[in-house]
């Protein structure tokens, strides 16, 4: 998702461009996010929705003869990102959990109290327990002899082992990447926990193991035959291969069952490769039942939950998020779920669905939508659709074993909508009193499955565990077709196409992913593919942006620090810390660095100097610090009511993170891309096939991508050396500032980065200590009036023989400095 | 008064600023566009003999063309040349300002030369500037030709260096044949100026005495040698 506010900061120095001036550029495209895009932006129904949109998307490059380089997210993502996405999700967790949410705890007081007529209980009740099901699930475990008897043993020790196992179930979905040291964790677990079997369980795993390097192991294009007859029997091979695995699995699996039904399909899950998942579980309820035992029993006797149970439990995941149980229908209930949505909506607006947790959610939510119309209706509404849901999920169990380990994985990176629905479905099923059977997940899965389910299946393979291989594959096989290069990152693919531009490959990133930043990249264009907006370009200076620009200081260094304090993907950040106020950190604290600002490690230097330095801010009382002004007193004091001292810590000493972020995974290689013309029947065939456009009749959609793609084919054929046209340049405006100004507080904040990261900043100490000395006040005075334009040469507390330096130093940066440098901010 | 103009593939642009001082008598009431076939603008001003003075004269309750009257005071000659006027689209074009990545002046018949060898071998013509100096290359079937000059050149005569102010290097691709309709300007001027940045249009500019300038914009070319095949 990026660094918190990041782009809120840098968007003033961003123009507005119209997209011919692209022509001919050669720009890297972080792909990381497109196929949850594709879930949220076509219907269910549409086949091959990620494709769909890349079609659509390239065809908008090629149209604008922007020679695009496709950048896929690879498996190796930094374990640090999983841990913040995981302490995200168990932040929002809190909030579900009866304990520690307040409106919950309300409605338990209530059923305590006893005043509400049976419907209502049920239904607070309901409310309850809605988001924590592992109650309910613990009870039907407490019955099971041998397996759950061993998995409570190692109880604590286990449950801490597990967090992590879930972290990386979740952020498997996020990152879309399987890290090995957490794999490594779950395979204690399993060790552990199964160990009368042992020794199968040790066959399981290899297998599994080799399940997984299946699945991990991506095809070079050159692996891939190009006849199409050996591609397909290529493909099917591969296929063939991991359903004899999975079989294996599967059977092994069973074999080691020795408790019948319920358990084996228990087993089948333990043992299986996503079984791990499974066996979190186990640990889940173990935990909530040390909690709280008497809730336990309170729910078990209002739903005895039969056996049928334990296959939803299969497919619940801790997502603690919202969950709109359809059930629940009173008033307030309502009411939370519309504050919840509308929050998530705001939020949504806020990241612009930058995140890939954020994606998952939405497509949730619009599936939730889809289903169930808008979230405030009459009772009855309610009512009647329940019922609808409730047959919905009655196929739902309707899959086989494998269909439910794809479903499994998919539901875990699902969001909670799922877990509704789960959690509905188990209700109807208590209703009904069907008796739960182990056979019924062997029925395979019809065709008849409803919408909802193929939603499932869809986000399914986009989930596929282990990074929704399949999904990429799709659109890697389609640009190799096409003849537009791309490349699959070993890591991060924002990070890659960094290292691209580095390269010299690309001319510039097309990311809307403000990491970026942090990665080092130049150039930068911004919601290339929005609707309603223009294009916008970061890191070139033009007539448009140049006061926001000069004004502008900062570089990779200060991302990092920023992504730190104010949290980023590998780290959390501090509560209440926003980029702003993480700006205003650095500008504390930054330090002069006017030489050998590509040296990596003096930067990595630098940056951890200033954290320990911000930490010292915040940890040490105040009488301890010498030299802080006025602001970062106010900042100290803000931050440490709001944060825990050991969360202070960890951010301050992140060093794995800035790590990560000056030296992440790439592929440092330097050959170079080519294009190749497009073969236009080819590509037709093939989205014909794919996407199921209308055979005869050409849409619009189609009719404009081959137009696109026959102007990019002219384009190549001209030998790709274009003459542009002034048009570009002048007919329409070169390009537009965003009139966007900052804030005084940013202003400020970058005007001392300036000073201080051009070797002001001794002086300014010097003096500051000085004045200090005589008299304190003066300092506190004198930082306010920090301001831009020629008030540089203050807010030193004094204009000694350093203002003239300064402005000096000033003068050397800004060429193009005039006396107006004043007038854009004087607004403030 | 200012004269813009682009030729018909817009790939370049004209812009001609004669300032008042130039003129022996001028008078603009108010800022006023008029729309010349820059055609039918060239067939008047054939007219005109070396030595005649001109005159531009535009009423605007005169309907819609515009007069040139060329004198010769030597013969008591006088021919009025109407030429009519036609509807422009658009309005002055604003350019934009841009701060450019690299400034360089030379003698104008210097960059005149410069462009017609470089034009034997290559239609198009790389300009490269560094710190270290500025480089013209044209690259072809044939051969190449590369001509560098670096800014150190003490010449003593001013109107003879190649000066360089270089803010950040600049590697851009121009036709070449462009350029070589830019240089027949080089009479009007002793020097040339070149601002350039990248994948922006160079700014070739001639200044006409102290009073004026006849600049040319133009398009880069987009290079690409890795996709040649």
């Amino acid at each position: 998702m990026g660094i918190t506010g990041l782009w809120k900061i840098i968007e003033p120095t961003a123009t507005e461009i119209p997209l011919e001036c692209l022509e001919g550029k050669k720009l890297a495209i972080d792909v990381s996010i497109w196929i949850y895009q594709a879930q949220l932006s076509y219907p269910s129904d549409q086949p091959f929705p990620h494709l769909r949109l890349l079609v659509n998307r390239l065809s908008k490059l090629l149209f604008y003869k922007i020679r695009p380089v496709f950048v896929f997210d690879g498996p190796q993502v930094p374990s640090l990102k999983r841990q913040v996405l995981e302490a995200r999700r168990q932040k929002k967790q809190d909030d579900d959990d009866i304990l520690k949410n307040p409106k919950k705890m309300g409605k338990l007081k209530e059923i305590a109290g006893g005043k509400l007529d049976n419907e209502a209980l049920e239904k607070a009740i309901k409310e309850v327990i809605s988001p924590s099901k592992k109650v309910i699930f613990n009870d039907v475990y407490k019955d099971i002899p041998s397996t759950s008897t061993d998995l409570n043993r190692p109880e604590t020790h286990q449950n801490d082992q597990l967090v992590y196992g879930e972290i990386d179930e979740d952020s498997d979905e996020d990152s879309d990447v399987i890290i090995d040291e957490p794999e490594i964790k779950k395979e204690e677990i399993l060790k552990e926990d199964i160990k009368p079997f042992s020794s199968r369980k040790v066959e399981i795993r290899s297998l599994v193991e080799k399940r997984e390097v299946m699945r991990n192991s991506r095809l070079r294009p050159d692996m891939i035959p190009q006849d199409s007859k050996s591609f397909s029997n290529f493909q099917m091979q591969r296929l063939l291969q991991r359903g004899r695995l999975n079989a294996q699995i599967e059977q092994l699996a069973k074999s080691t069952t020795t408790t019948p039904g319920v358990y084996s399909s228990d087993k089948i899950n333990v043992t299986g490769p996503d079984g791990t998942s499974h066996v979190l579980k186990y640990a889940h309820s173990d935990e909530i039942q040390e909690f709280r035992p008497e809730l336990t029993r309170n729910f078990d006797s209002l739903y005895q939950a039969p056996p049928l149970e334990m296959t939803l439990d299969f497919f619940n995941v801790e997502y603690g998020g919202k969950k709109l149980s359809r059930e629940v229908t009173p008033d307030d209930v309502r009411e939370e779920i519309v504050e919840r949505i509308e929050e998530r909506l705001i939020d949504k607006e806020e990241r612009g669905y930058q995140s890939k947790s954020g994606m998952l959610e939405a497509i949730a939510r619009k599936r939730v939508r889809q289903h169930y119309g808008t979230e405030t209706v009459e009772d009855k509404e309610e009512e009647r659709r329940r019922r609808r849901i409730e047959e919905e999920e009655d196929e739902l169990i309707e899959v086989s074993d494998d269909e439910m380990d794809l479903q499994k994985v998919l539901l875990e990176s699902a969001s909670k909508s799922l877990d509704e629905k789960m959690s509905s479905l188990k209700k109807h099923q208590d209703e009904a009193e069907e008796e739960w059977d182990p056979q019924r997940n062997d029925v395979p899965s019809t065709s008849t499955q409803n919408l909802l389910n193929d939603d499932y299946i869809h986000l399914n393979y986009d989930d596929d565990n282990e990074k929704t291989p399949e999904l990429y594959r799709d659109l890697q096989e389609f640009l190799t077709n096409a003849g537009i290069p791309w490349i699959e990152a070993p890591g991060e693919a924002e990070a890659q196409c960094v290292e691209l531009e580095r390269l010299g490959l690309v001319d510039g990133v097309v990311s809307d992913d403000s990491d970026v930043w942090a990665f080092g990249v130049k150039h930068v264009y911004r919601h290339m593919f929005a609707k309603n907006r223009r294009v916008q370009r970061y890191g070139e200076k033009t007539a448009a942006n140049r006061e926001n620009c000069r004004l502008f200081c900062l570089q990779r260094e200060d991302f990092i620090s920023i992504a730190l304090l104010s949290g980023g993907d590998y780290s959390s950040g501090l509560v209440k810390v926003g980029a702003i106020g993480a700006l205003e950190l650095v500008s504390e604290f930054v330090e002069c660095r006017t030489d050998q600002l590509e040296n990596l490690e003096l930067v990595e230097k630098r940056i951890l100097k200033l954290l320990e330095k911000v930490g010292h801010l915040f940890l040490t009382s105040p009488d301890e610090k010498r030299s802080v002004g006025r602001k970062a007193m106010i900042l100290r004091r803000h931050v440490t009511e709001a944060n825990e001292k050991d969360l202070i810590e960890n951010v301050c000493s992140n060093h794995d993170a800035v790590h990560a972020y000056l030296h992440p995974l790439v592929d440092g290689s330097s050959e170079k891309f080519r294009w190749r013309q497009m073969n236009i029947p080819l590509i037709r065939q093939i989205l014909h096939q794919r996407l199921q456009w209308p055979d005869r009749s050409q849409h619009h959609e189609e009719q404009n991508s081959f137009d696109a793609f026959r102007k990019w084919n002219t384009f190549l054929q001209a030998g790709g050396r274009s003459q542009m046209r002034l048009d570009r340049f002048f007919a329409q405006k070169l390009d537009s500032s965003l009139e966007l100004k900052w804030s005084k507080k940013v202003v400020d904040a970058l005007e001392t980065i300036r000073k201080r990261a051009n070797g002001v900043v001794e002086e300014e100490e010097i003096e500051v200590v000085e004045v200090k000395k005589r008299k304190k006040e003066k300092v506190i005075a004198a930082e306010p009036k920090v301001t831009r334009g020629r008030g540089r040469g203050r807010g030193r507390g004094g204009r000694g023989r350093g203002g003239a330096k300064t402005t000096k130093v000033q003068k050397d940066l800004n060429l193009s400095e005039e006396s107006s440098s004043n007038d854009s901010f004087d607004e403030f | 008064m200012s004269l813009q103009a682009m030729d018909s593939s817009h790939v370049a642009l004209v812009s001609l600023k004669l300032e008042v001082g130039l003129f022996d008598t001028y008078r603009c009431d108010r800022t006023i566009n008029l729309g010349l076939s820059l055609a039918n603008m060239s067939k008047a001003l054939k007219c005109a003999n070396n030595d005649d003075t001109c005159m531009l004269k535009y009423e605007e309750n005169e309907g819609d063309s515009i007069i040139f009257t060329f004198a010769d005071p030597k013969r008591d000659k006088t021919q009025d040349v109407t030429v009519k006027m036609m509807d422009i689209d658009s309005e002055h074009l604003g350019i934009p300002e841009q701060d450019y990545a690299v400034v360089c002046e030379m003698p104008a018949g210097e960059f005149q030369k410069t462009c017609k060898d470089l034009s034997t071998f290559s239609d198009s013509l790389n300009i490269t500037a560094t710190k270290a100096g500025i480089v013209f290359t044209g690259k072809g079937d044939i051969g190449s030709s590369v001509v560098t000059y670096s800014p150190s050149s003490n010449t003593d005569d001013e109107s003879e260096a190649v000066t360089l102010e270089v803010k950040e290097p600049v590697n851009v691709n121009f036709s070449i044949k462009y350029m070589n309709q830019f240089t027949k300007a080089t009479a009007l001027s002793d020097r040339v100026r070149l601002s350039l940045c990248n994948d922006v249009p160079v700014v070739v500019e001639y200044p006409i005495e102290e009073n004026g300038f006849l600049r040319f914009y133009l398009a880069p070319k987009i290079d690409d040698e890795e996709n040649m095949e």
